[in-house]
């Protein structure tokens, strides 16, 4: 073997060598839906959130509580994003209880004959059963846990944003820092070690389902 | 979504529940007590 058809084998050898190792160790790697705690069977659970309109005022805590005690977010404006909206709704109309009382409590504006009251509607990821952004994310990034709840693995994803464009509640965005998809996870890293305090403590409801 | 005597299936049956764009069938699973119909 001379030096040029050396050279020639090492050029394409090294390459597919590289690629072959790559795609091994993503086989060999661990599933990204098997929970970190030993003894947790996700089949066992579903899990979902109830929120008492009513009941919100608005304070954020649970925004901000959910700010503590995740280490991957560090943007404020991005983890605080979508969580509490108010959505301006006529008072020509005839409110319901709840939006009522919502109406006492918050500020009223008046717009020539026209009132608007704005009620509080905390948004977050509605973890869906058939997940939109799932099934865009190209790469499997973006995917649901047996539990229910759908995930981002940072690592995979590639932050080509198809998620954030296929939600329909606007509930992604964009990781300033790893500029990679984020999203709410209802505290799945809490919930899998049976801590079952969730991040919010007002008017928010979250528990696991135990099975039948 | 299993069991019967859980916290929030409770919830569920206490109050009148409603989801945002049900419509998409995506079927949420974070579900608002009280929440006026316009809000959507």
């Amino acid at each position: 073997m001379n030096k040029r058809e050396f050279l020639k084998d090492a050029i394409v050898f090294f390459p597919a060598a590289g690629v072959l190792s790559a795609l091994s160790s993503q086989a060999a790697g661990k599933d990204p839906s098997a929970p970190a705690t030993p003894g947790y069977d996700p089949t066992d659970h579903w899990y979902g959130m109830g929120i008492d309109v009513d009941k919100c005022i608005g304070c954020n805590r649970c925004v901000e509580a959910a700010r503590s005690r995740t280490t991957f977010r560090t943007s404020r404006s991005s983890s605080a994003r979508g969580w509490s909206v108010t959505r301006s709704v006529p008072t020509a109309r005839r409110l319901s209880s709840a939006s009522a009382r919502s109406l006492r409590r918050l500020t009223r504006s008046c717009r020539g004959s026209k009132r608007s009251a704005h009620i509080l509607v905390p948004k977050l990821c509605n973890q869906c059963a058939h997940p939109p952004c799932v099934q865009v994310c190209p790469v499997g990034a973006t995917f649901q846990t047996k539990d229910g709840v759908v995930l981002v693995d940072e690592k995979r994803c590639i932050g080509c944003r198809y998620c954030i464009q296929a939600c329909p509640y606007g509930a992604r965005y964009l990781n300033p820092r790893t500029r990679t998809a984020d999203k709410c996870t209802f505290c799945y890293h809490r919930v899998t070690k049976a801590c079952c305090r969730p991040a919010s403590r007002c008017a928010r409801r979250r528990r696991g389902y135990s099975a039948t | 979504m299993k069991g019967r005597a859980d916290r929030l299936v409770r919830f569920e049956r206490a109050n009148p529940i409603s989801v945002l764009k049900p419509d998409l069938n995506t079927e949420p699973k974070v579900l608002y007590a009280k929440l006026d119909g316009e809000v959507r």
